[in-house]
């Protein structure tokens, strides 16, 4: 979400700036093979709304 | 494929913001109705005037009656260290109440949301070649409080960001 309810309101939110031991961590992640080889077999049809 | 994603322009969207919202179910308590439709309106003006792309998602075999969820995507960056670094960013994911915490054969016996977020990765795998996008983000509704939610994302692959388990993203 780029923004959370909050009090009754819609509140925007950012993404955080890493740093230290997790932003090595997320530099040096891999991603997750599993599913990112089932989504690429995958074909999305889309269509724009008329 | 037994499904099908219609994307909605802005323009469309200026038109039709109402029956987008009534075009879908939601949660039978009213604070998390209301809840739910404030995000859902709130994402319906990003996407009318801001760089988001919104979606919906509709079974083929219609099986499954009308809109089934809606997912909003937006090109974003984060800040690693010192770098910047390409995003796509999840600002929207909704699953029609009748729908929800179910499977479908149709999908694969998957959820309506895991099909949602499916799309998202495909189409940030699809940006990363142009782009560079080295992640999806997002923020999960409800916080790291959200436990049930939390577990859903980490399944299909996705970890927090920081130590303080707010954000959370996939690694492309």
């Amino acid at each position: 979400m780029a923004f959370k309810y909050e009090n009754g309101k819609v509140v925007q939110v950012t993404p955080p700036h890493v740093i230290g031991e997790d932003a090595e961590k997320m530099l040096n992640a891999k991603p997750p093979k599993k599913i990112i080889e089932r989504v690429k077999k995958k074909k999305f049809v889309v269509k724009d709304a008329a | 494929m037994s499904y099908t994603f219609t994307k909605y322009s802005p323009t469309y969207i200026s038109t039709h913001k109402r029956s987008l919202l009534s075009s879908v179910e939601y949660h039978s308590d009213v604070a998390r109705e209301e809840r739910e439709k404030a995000l859902f309106s709130q994402a319906l003006s990003y996407a009318q005037n801001k760089s988001t792309k919104l979606y919906s998602l509709r079974d083929d075999t219609k099986q499954l009656k009308g809109i089934l969820g809606f997912i909003a995507l937006s090109a974003s960056e984060v800040i690693i260290g010192e770098t910047k670094k390409p995003t796509v960013l999840i600002d929207f994911l909704f699953v029609n109440k009748k729908y929800r915490s179910k499977t479908y054969p149709q999908f694969s016996d998957a959820k309506i949301s895991t099909v949602l977020l499916e799309f998202a990765i495909a189409t940030a795998l699809e940006v990363s070649e142009l782009l560079g996008v080295s992640y999806l983000v997002l923020y999960p509704e409800g916080g790291k409080e959200n436990v049930r939610l939390v577990e859903f994302y980490k399944m299909i692959g996705f970890e927090f960001m920081t130590k303080k388990h707010e954000w959370m993203y996939l690694k492309i």
